[in-house]
């Protein structure tokens, strides 16, 4: 019993293991291996084209590494087809919101709780009490995270007629309906202005206190990653060239170069 | 008057028809960006499923739901075994894949039940309704019919969890893989309903226009019409659009001395190029966001 329970806890979260990634000769992620442990949130920066949304997508099976492993709970993900990545419990947002910008709102978070409650097709069309169970605790979910995301007011709005902002926090609603115990955020910062930008640091923070989840932040917006991160990793060509807390991190002479050089470029 | 009223029944009634073919026609669309060519010679070939069944001694009703079952597995059958193979392919491989199925379709019904133009029983009969003849007993149902289809997949595609993930795979299947839609299934669900949309259409028209092979053509270019005038992306507006079309045509033949039966249907595929020119996206049609 205790040495079950030694063995969950030294299993790491996330663990990306010497992961490489090319797109016809250039190298998006070279030798990339990391971990990842439960409740943490970790900051991934980098200058524009280091690789960030490559590992994302990665991380949800859109990119087959070229060579490399990842294991979420021990279990192999690059097993597994897309539609399955959630049932590991990875959640995302992208960079370019995809939100289904034709559904509302409540419909978006909705789609989120699928995932949750699994498909049973025959047993929806029949109408069973089962279906029924099932997609009672479905809306109550998302009725939930509207309140939470304070999207009340625009509920029954289309996501696609919102403004950035809020299409962000639909699609942050939506990852999260899915229960995750991995949640990806990829620039969630972009296009928000300063406060709201400081707001959402605080709302991460909320989230992974109250859900105990982990977070992989990819963000530009130094003030929100050095502030909320637990420990921050830097991409650089897709080589990973610092790993640490954000003081030191921050002061590494090779990260400070890299931003420089990208600056120059 | 009565004339006016009359034709604008007339043209509810057939435009029907027309917005089951152009539903069909969206409902493919969204699922994989390119236009059922085939659409009316599966519901021809369903009609002709339905008459064998009707000719074997099965009664009408029990007939009918039997062949909407069958053409909805058809449907979904057609879809995983033809054009999951072509996901990626380009557009001309789906192109030649439609005008293969439109051919075999037509030929084998011709093969199996010959060119001979049969009368199709209507369960509703001929006789005019409501003594003055404004609609006839056949059209009549057939809206009931027809009303009875669009509400239900109304409330199929807005209540249900599987509606909910089918147009949530048409509108980003990427994102709806995130959230674990399998978007293969659903888009050959979209077939499957299709299908069934068009096995419908084809038993409510054969009766007006009888059962040959080639009864659907002139339907699928109104369809095509309805669909495009409601804009592709929108279920709704493909069946407005339908209606629309159906009045018009009517409308057109009755008032406008030169049209007559004869140039209905230039008229219809005049109004196509029409929309298409002002509003490329249709009536109800939104210009898609692209990001760069
Ligand atoms: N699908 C693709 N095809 C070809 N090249 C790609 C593809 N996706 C990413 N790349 C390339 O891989 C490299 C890494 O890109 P990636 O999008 O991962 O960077 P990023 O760190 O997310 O950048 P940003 O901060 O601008 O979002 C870039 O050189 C990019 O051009
Ligand atoms: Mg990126």
């Amino acid at each position: 019993m205790v040495a079950a329970t030694d063995k969950r806890e030294a299993t790491p979260l996330l663990s990306v293991d010497d992961v490489a990634v090319t797109f016809g000769g250039i190298s998006a992620l070279n030798g990339l291996s990391f971990e990842m442990q439960r409740g943490e949130i970790l900051g991934l920066i980098g200058p524009n084209g280091s690789g960030k949304t490559t590992l994302f997508n990665c991380l949800s099976r859109f990119y087959m590494p070229s060579s490399g492993r990842i294991h979420i709970s021990g279990r192999d993900l690059l097993s597994l087809r897309i539609s399955d990545v959630v049932r590991c419990r990875v959640g995302r947002t992208f960079q370019n919101v995809a939100a289904f910008a034709g559904l509302s709102v409540f419909d978006n978070i909705r789609i989120g709780g699928h995932a949750r409650v699994g498909g049973h097709a025959i047993a929806d069309a029949l109408r069973l009490p089962r279906s029924r169970r099932a997609e009672q605790a479905i809306n109550e979910v998302a009725e939930a995270l509207i309140d939470e995301l304070a999207l009340g007011d625009v509920a029954l709005t289309p996501v696609g007629a919102l403004p950035l902002a809020r299409q962000r926090r639909v699609e942050l609603a939506r990852a999260l309906a899915t229960d995750p115990q991995l949640l990806l955020l990829d620039e969630p910062a972009g296009g928000l202005n300063h406060e709201e930008a400081v707001e959402l640091g605080a709302l991460i923070k909320t989230i992974r206190d109250t859900r105990g989840i982990s977070l992989l932040l990819a963000e530009h917006h130094m003030g929100l990653v050095m502030s909320i991160s637990d420990r921050v990793i830097v991409l650089s060509f897709g080589r990973k060239i610092a790993d640490g807390p954000p003081a030191a991190v921050q002061n590494d002479a090779r990260v400070i170069e890299a931003y420089l050089d990208g600056r120059a470029a | 008057m009565e004339l006016f009223t009359q034709q604008v029944l007339a043209g509810i009634a057939t435009g029907g028809i027309y917005a089951l073919m152009a539903l069909a026609i969206v409902m493919i669309y969204q699922a994989i960006h390119h236009l059922n060519f085939a659409q009316g010679e599966m519901g021809m070939f369903s009609a002709f499923v339905a008459w064998q069944l009707l000719l074997w001694g099965a009664p009408y009703w029990l007939a009918f739901v039997a062949t909407i079952a069958l053409s909805f597995v058809a449907g979904v059958l057609i879809e995983r075994i033809v054009f999951k193979p072509l996901r990626r392919a380009p557009v001309f491989s789906h192109l030649v894949v439609f005008v293969a199925l439109f051919a075999i379709f037509n030929s084998l019904a011709g093969f199996i039940w010959d060119f001979t133009i049969k009368p199709f029983p209507s369960p509703f009969g001929t006789t005019p309704l409501f003594g003055a003849g404004l609609i006839g007993a056949h059209q009549a149902g057939m809206l009931v019919v027809i009303a009875v289809v669009l509400v239900a997949l109304f409330l199929f595609l807005r209540t249900t969890r599987l509606g909910l993930a089918l147009r949530a795979a048409a509108a980003n299947p990427e994102s709806a893989r995130l959230v674990g839609v399998r978007v293969g299934w659903m888009m050959a669900l979209g077939w499957g309903l299709a299908s069934a949309i068009g096995a419908v259409a084809g038993m409510m028209i054969a009766p007006i226009v009888f059962l040959e092979p080639n009864m659907m053509l002139s339907v699928l270019l109104y369809g095509f019409a309805g669909a495009v005038l409601g804009g592709l992306a929108s279920p709704g507006g493909a069946v407005f659009g339908g209606f629309l079309v159906g009045v018009l045509e009517n409308l057109a033949a009755t008032y406008v001395p030169v049209v007559g039966s004869e140039l209905k249907l230039p008229i219809a595929l005049l109004l196509i190029v029409v929309v298409l020119v002002l509003r490329p996206y249709g009536l109800f049609g939104r210009k898609p966001v692209e990001r760069v």
